[in-house]
């Protein structure tokens, strides 16, 4: 498994390590701005702006356990380069909308 | 039973292992205070000798503050709020809505403390929100924002006490994974066989109890601190074109439509009277907009009643004293956010059950003190061949020991400087001194059972001495306590010397060390 990614300077440990933190960091918070955007409004309006800062702590511990646990690391990679992807894109959309 | 490869349980071992040992003696400065500040309250009452009025804002102070609007620029009625000090002093601060000269928006205006039960004015203090001084809530402050933000300059200290809560996180949550037999080891017997294995079985079951306390705690800790800092600011930026006045108002509910037609004040008394019956207690927070104006409104905010899970906020038409109904944290009508909102701070302040639940919050607390300085000895003795780790391993009880001691030490110096009204700088002077004092202490006594004596015979003396110098120096005794109701005040006085005196006899009896039955050997420490 780490002969998948011993190439080069991204070594297995390397690569785990920026998954689980800079990389679940990044997609916590990008989740966090990205959720007002598909989360339900709710009686008073506000439970897409209130859940995502309560749910900001859940959202980086999937990420960091994810990383941590996951056997093949190229899928991680790209499951969690696909994750920050479209959450970027849709703070893009939020941003054009507000 | 969690079944996991072996390299994902050297992966998570890891991860709980570096968790605790890097962020290990900043989390236990965070978790020790946190379980102080359970009491935070109390200790501020407790520190001036209790109060004299016990739910201040439900004094008669309607005229006062009719006086005391009268002597401030018409500009800073736009916004009124009333909160009181553990000596149950009533501040009201009159303020309009300002930034400092670097653009940070802040409150700005002119704050009076007055007493409720005389009438009389104490201070008055002009200026910017965050500059004014409280000396009778030296102590509690200090504490809080030692829990808070670790005395850090905002936001650097919500992110440091936040990076805590996610280390906490980790840990619990790669604990939790590590188990492989999590119902037997709430129940393990810690072996006598060698001190290593002892020390890693108390670990265990300390920490099997305290799992999802430590669980709950990192959560809501992690989020109360993110939440106000990175939280608002990222949400702002992606759906509020970056202006946050503007998502705070959205969240807590916006603005009615202004009118600005001079009005009389409604009985502000009256008002408050019908808000604390409904809620069952008197107000903890009020604040009123635009004072005097015809789009006046008042907010009277109540703690949870005794038994009761939720605060209140009720609201009122501020010129004819109108009820308009009650309001949530967050929104104009109930919402499953403000309900999941409320939720997070009940369960990390511990206040779902009145005084019980949080004395088992203070308890549990202690447990999760006592499961991180564990970890981290473990961790340690397993490396103790490398010289750098053993150098480390001294820390953990200048830590363990120094800062309990050095939080004593601040109260103790905020009683020696009351006569002369210098508690603003000796409460966090006092803890500096002794924090200097425990680890000098700790550099230069050799012999580790010494150490642990003299640190615990300190820890007892300092404790010992809070309710004497809180006597001599308040001069109130228990009688005069009992008479005016500050019950509370009784029973710190009397928590602080049971644990001084514990921590005496520890220090001074004569305990035969323990005689292990094995050979010390290797074992996972972890």
């Amino acid at each position: 498994m780490a002969s998948q990614s011993d190439r080069g300077w991204f070594t297995a440990k390397r690569t785990r390590w920026l998954l689980g933190g800079p990389m679940a960091v990044l997609i916590a918070i990008m989740a966090m701005g990205a959720m007002p955007l598909w989360f339900p409004t709710g009686a008073a309006g506000v439970d897409h702006l209130v859940f995502p800062l309560i749910l900001f702590p859940a959202l980086w511990a999937a990420g960091f356990f994810y990383a941590i646990l996951a056997e093949n690391l190229r899928r991680a990679a790209l499951v969690m380069t696909a994750l920050a992807l479209i959450n970027a894109a849709c703070i893009a959309v939020l941003w054009t909308i507000s | 039973m969690i079944e996991l490869s072996q390299a994902r349980s050297k992966r998570l071992l890891a991860v709980h292992g570096w968790a605790g040992t890097v962020l290990g003696l900043a989390l236990y400065v965070v978790i020790l205070t946190g379980a102080v500040v359970v009491f935070a309250h109390e200790i501020g009452t407790w520190s001036v000798s209790g109060t004299r009025a016990q739910q201040p804002l439900a004094a008669p102070m309607d005229a006062k503050i009719r006086e005391l609007a009268g002597q401030v620029d018409p500009e800073y009625l736009d916004d009124l709020n009333l909160f009181h000090n553990g000596a149950g002093h009533i501040s009201a601060f009159f303020h309009t809505h300002a930034a400092k000269d670097d653009g940070h928006p802040m409150d700005k205006g002119v704050r009076f403390t007055f007493d409720p039960v005389t009438g009389e004015t104490l201070t008055r203090q002009e200026g910017f929100g965050d500059e004014f001084e409280d000396p009778l809530s030296a102590l509690d402050h200090f504490l809080v924002e030692l829990h808070v933000n670790l005395h850090a300059p905002e936001p650097v200290g919500l992110y440091l006490t936040g990076i805590l809560g996610f280390a906490m996180l980790a840990a619990a949550v790669s604990g939790f994974l590590l188990h492989r037999h999590l119902i037997k080891d709430l129940f393990v017997a810690p072996r006598l066989s060698s001190r290593l294995l002892n020390a890693r079985d108390r670990h265990i079951l300390a920490g099997s109890w305290g799992l999802p306390f430590a669980f709950v705690l990192a959560f809501t800790g992690a989020f109360l601190s993110f939440a106000g800092s990175i939280g608002l600011m990222t949400i702002s930026m992606a759906a509020f074109g970056g202006d946050q006045q503007k998502l705070i108002e959205t969240i807590i509910g916006m603005p009615e439509a202004e009118d600005a037609t001079p009005a009389q004040p409604a009985d502000l008394d009256a008002m408050l009277r019908q808000s604390a019956e409904m809620s069952g207690n008197g107000p903890a927070f009020v604040a009123i907009t635009h004072y005097g104006r015809a789009d006046a409104r008042v907010y009277a905010f109540h703690l949870a009643a005794e038994g009761g899970l939720q605060s209140q906020q009720h609201v009122f038409k501020g010129s004819d004293g109108a009820y308009l109904g009650p309001k949530p944290s967050i929104g104009t009508k109930p919402s499953a956010g403000d309900a999941a909102f409320t939720l997070m701070g009940v369960l990390h302040f511990g206040t779902f059950a009145g005084l019980l639940s949080r004395v088992i919050w203070f308890a549990l607390g202690l447990a999760m003190c006592y499961v991180t300085l564990t970890g981290l000895q473990l961790w340690l003795r397993r490396r103790a061949d490398s010289p750098l780790w053993r150098r480390l391993g001294r820390s953990v009880p200048i830590v363990g020991y120094g800062l309990p001691i050095a939080l004593a030490a601040s109260g103790i110096s905020f009683f020696l400087s009351l006569s002369a009204g210098t508690m603003l700088f000796w409460t966090p002077a006092g803890f500096l001194i002794a924090a200097g004092l425990s680890i000098a202490i700790g550099c230069l006594l050799r012999d580790e059972t010494q150490l642990y004596r003299l640190y615990r015979g300190l820890l007892g003396a300092t404790l010992i001495a809070l309710p004497l110098l809180r006597w001599l120096m308040g001069g109130i005794g228990w009688d005069g306590m009992l008479e005016s109701g500050n019950d509370i005040v009784i029973l710190l006085d009397l928590a602080l010397a049971a644990g001084g005196l514990g921590y005496l006899y520890i220090a001074l009896a004569h305990r035969r060390e323990p005689r292990w039955s094995g050979v010390e050997r290797e074992v996972a420490a972890e």
